[in-house]
């Protein structure tokens, strides 16, 4: 048997725990039947017990349950005993096995039982597919809040923050929050229209179950991410293929959900001018074909840039693994370099790339296109030569990025810096936020520009310089910053 | 059996260890003696290839780090200084956890945990949960868990802290006897006196970096003698390291300590051509010299130089 198994299941289920967890559960469903239930029909005190099933599970599995999986790791740190765990012999996949299934297990035990009344319901009252999507529902956002919890609890470990109990907190919120949000998504396809279906890349399927193969998928995701940063902990060399493989699975999934953007318009009833006005042109499901691949790679973009932001606030900045980067780029050694490169850096690369190819795809667009929006629209008053074109946009966008990474890296930089990552997310949200707020309001729209990505007028190809420059100031001040560090010992 | 090469290790504002080389070989036990951070716990955290050294390596049983952190693991054992048990796992729970942890399987974690007991002498308390045991038997429960798998090497780093005098004596016994039975060990400690008892090198560290590495015998249990002014001299130094036959290991204005290179009537030539000198001797002492003399004489010696 998987030794971490055997050992978590030696201390979670002890006979008196085996006995404890039915007994109660029991009792509550019990009281349930005979007093909200009472005297009205079976099914009717069946649906008063599952609603109860349904709070009880959640409370078990998800917030329990992430309770323990936020300390499956850091409670070994705080206990001193992972080290010894990182020096046996157990792999990475038996010690993530281990500790999610067996640090878990009593959490799903008492998981089952409260499935029984939810199943039974289900069953009674909807149609013969409703069950297996409801038990794979329940147990994926089960096994996902755990999966997140326990991964962000591990990035703690990464960061050497692991000893402290916000750590366990920051991952049981991030498990809960989760499961919170998976859980809002489930109540709102319950009112969703039956006859409409979700459209993913032209494939076509029953909302619930998209979002059921969706929770199951990225569920699995979160448990490869465990496994990923599991083999880091326990020193096996894993190389940047699998941060890549979700970079472009994010990107393709999001980027598919682009098919369904203008049926939801349509339903929803909030046809803008802009949606209008590409409705002007459409031709099979109301949005041209060039138009849904830019908006593709636009939402690939985002997704790139989403996860570039993220991975440099959360991972830890290692400054000897940059500089042996650096040697390495130095002595040509390029393919070594790439190999070691930060989570941060594929994931630019990643926003380069859909920059590039969403450039290519993008046209300027006339005036005469746009007129029906042209006066309600913010960007109106910036629309010259009956012609806009966002492409400049795209590159300013990346180069503020790259700025914004160098902003995260100086703060970081400091010999003594304290929650840097925090004051660093503090100054983007202000110079992506709060400035270009004042400088609408004072109508000076062309300063946006200056702070956060935005069309000016005249010669839009100036647009992408003024970040660069930013960019290129604030990395020569890293290196400075660390050059200072290093020299002081 | 253990070989670290040219290992630097830096943390992000500092550098730990600085092209630390030396060598332990098979059935020794080494002593690793320094000041605070001079490196020690960093240092047998890379030979654990528990961290990555910046450069450089270390090979233990012809397995490098670098390369093959997870062959070394299987090689070695680790007490680190602050270590953990399983509180609400008996004794016996807790080996067969590190039997399993490190590989055994079936009859084999029986055969290992059987003998584990024995060796670290807690038979008769195998059914108690690791929370129900002294400071000294959770502390040999602790090795008994890193030796379980027997690793050819056992790194130790401070053993020896917060133990009271009989659970020091019976750790210096395991050590011991753990050497007898070929484990290579390197132990980390402050208390060179208990280190005495079963080192068999000294390996000094300081700022990072390896000061000496010297056998234990030619460091401590020689003869050495102690020569005690009545009044201070500042000649005393400089008078004795002219002198042939004689090696100095320390001295002041009033007192020195030497070796001698011969017998008593050696001893007797000494004091009289100290009395010749015009020193007034009160006395020329025989007495064994310590390793923590040894490792003061060596740490004073880089003072000076």
């Amino acid at each position: 048997m998987n030794p971490e198994l055997q050992r978590n299941l030696w201390l979670e289920l002890s006979p008196m725990r085996l006995l404890m967890m039915p007994a109660i559960i029991g009792l509550i469903f019990a009281a349930v039947w005979t007093t909200w239930g009472f005297g009205t029909e079976a099914q009717g005190q069946l649906a008063a017990v599952a609603a109860v099933a349904r709070s009880l599970f959640f409370f078990i599995v998800v917030i329990w349950g992430t309770w323990i999986s936020a300390r499956l790791v850091t409670g070994e740190i705080r206990d001193r005993t992972w080290d010894f765990q990182r020096m046996s012999a157990i792999s990475s996949w038996s010690m993530v096995a281990g500790k999610l299934i067996g640090g878990t297990a009593f959490i799903w035990y008492g998981g089952a039982i409260c499935l029984v009344p939810i199943i039974m319901y289900t069953a009674a009252t909807g149609d013969g597919g409703d069950v297996p999507r409801e038990i794979l529902f329940r147990v994926g956002m089960g096994v996902f809040a755990h999966a997140t919890a326990f991964f962000v609890s591990m990035l703690a470990v990464r960061r050497d923050a692991a000893s402290s109990r916000l750590a366990s907190f920051f991952a049981m919120a991030a498990g809960v929050g989760a499961a919170a949000w998976v859980w809002s998504v489930w109540i709102g396809t319950q009112d969703w229209p039956l006859n409409v279906q979700f459209t993913w890349y032209q494939i076509e399927m029953a909302l619930p179950t998209f979002m059921v193969a969706s929770l199951l998928v990225f569920a699995a995701w979160a448990i490869v991410g465990n496994w990923t940063l599991m083999r880091h902990e326990l020193q096996i060399p894993t190389g940047p293929f699998i941060w890549i493989g979700f970079i472009v699975f994010a990107m393709a999934y999001y980027a598919g959900q682009a098919d369904f953007l203008g049926i939801l318009d349509e339903l929803s009833g909030t046809v803008n001018a802009a949606s209008k006005a590409a409705g002007d042109l459409a031709n099979v499901n109301g949005i041209p074909d060039s138009i849904l691949a830019s908006a593709r790679w636009a939402i690939a973009l985002t997704v790139a840039l989403s996860l570039a932001y993220v991975s440099i606030l959360v991972a830890p900045k290692n400054w000897v693994q940059l500089r042996q980067i650096r040697e390495q780029f130095k002595s040509g050694k390029f393919a070594q370099a790439l190999w070691n490169l930060p989570s941060w850096g594929y994931a630019s690369i990643a926003a380069l790339f859909a920059a590039i190819i969403l450039m290519t795809m993008l046209e300027p667009v006339s005036i005469d296109v746009m007129e029906g929006m042209a006066d309600d629209w913010v960007f109106s008053n910036l629309i010259s030569d009956g012609q806009i074109d966002l492409r400049p946009t795209v590159l300013a966008i990346f180069a503020f990025m790259i700025r914004d990474i160098g902003i995260v890296l100086w703060f970081n930089a400091a010999k003594r810096a304290r929650r840097p990552d925090i004051a660093a997310a503090l100054t983007i949200w202000v110079l992506h936020g709060v400035v270009p707020a004042i400088f609408a309001g004072a109508t000076a729209f062309t300063l946006i520009g200056l702070v956060s990505p935005w069309p000016i007028n005249g010669d839009s190809w100036m647009q992408p310089v003024w970040p660069a420059l930013e960019a290129a100031a604030i990395l020569f001040l890293v290196a400075a910053r660390r050059r200072m560090v290093r020299s002081a010992g | 059996m253990i070989e670290v090469k040219d290992l630097s290790f830096e943390y992000p504002t500092a550098r730990a260890l600085d092209h630390v080389s030396f060598t332990v070989g098979e059935g020794v036990i080494a002593a690793l003696v320094g000041p605070n951070g001079a490196g020690k716990t960093t240092l047998l955290r890379n030979i654990a290839a528990l961290e990555r050294p910046y450069s450089g390596t270390a090979i233990v049983d012809g397995v490098d780090v670098r390369e093959h952190p997870r062959a070394v693991h299987k090689k070695l054992g680790f007490l680190q200084d602050f270590f953990g048990l399983y509180d609400d796992l008996t004794v016996t729970q807790c080996l067969t956890y590190a039997a399993m942890a490190n590989g055994l399987r079936g009859k084999a974690v029986e055969r290992a945990v059987e003998k584990t007991l024995d060796r670290i002498d807690l038979r008769e308390h195998q059914t108690k949960l690791s929370k129900q045991l002294s400071r000294g038997m959770r502390q040999r429960l602790a090795i008994g868990q890193a030796i379980a798998h027997e690793p050819k090497v056992l790194l130790l780093d401070e053993p020896a802290s917060g133990l009271d005098p009989d659970a020091r004596r019976d750790l210096s016994g395991l050590l011991r006897e753990l050497q007898s039975q070929g484990i290579t060990q390197i132990v980390s400690s402050h208390i060179l006196a208990e280190l005495e008892d079963y080192s068999t090198e000294m390996i000094i560290m300081e700022n990072g970096r390896i000061k000496s590495q010297r056998g234990v015998e030619e460091g401590s249990g020689a003869t050495v003698y102690t020569i005690e002014l009545a009044t201070p001299n500042d000649g005393l130094t400089k008078w004795l390291e002219k002198q042939s036959g004689i090696t100095l290991h320390q001295s002041d204005s009033k007192r020195a300590m030497v070796s001698l290179d011969g017998d008593a009537s050696a001893r007797a030539k000494l004091l009289k051509d100290l009395v010749g000198a015009g020193f007034e001797v009160v006395g020329v002492s025989e007495t064994k010299r310590s390793l923590a003399d040894a490792y003061f004489e060596e740490v004073s010696r880089g003072d000076r130089s």
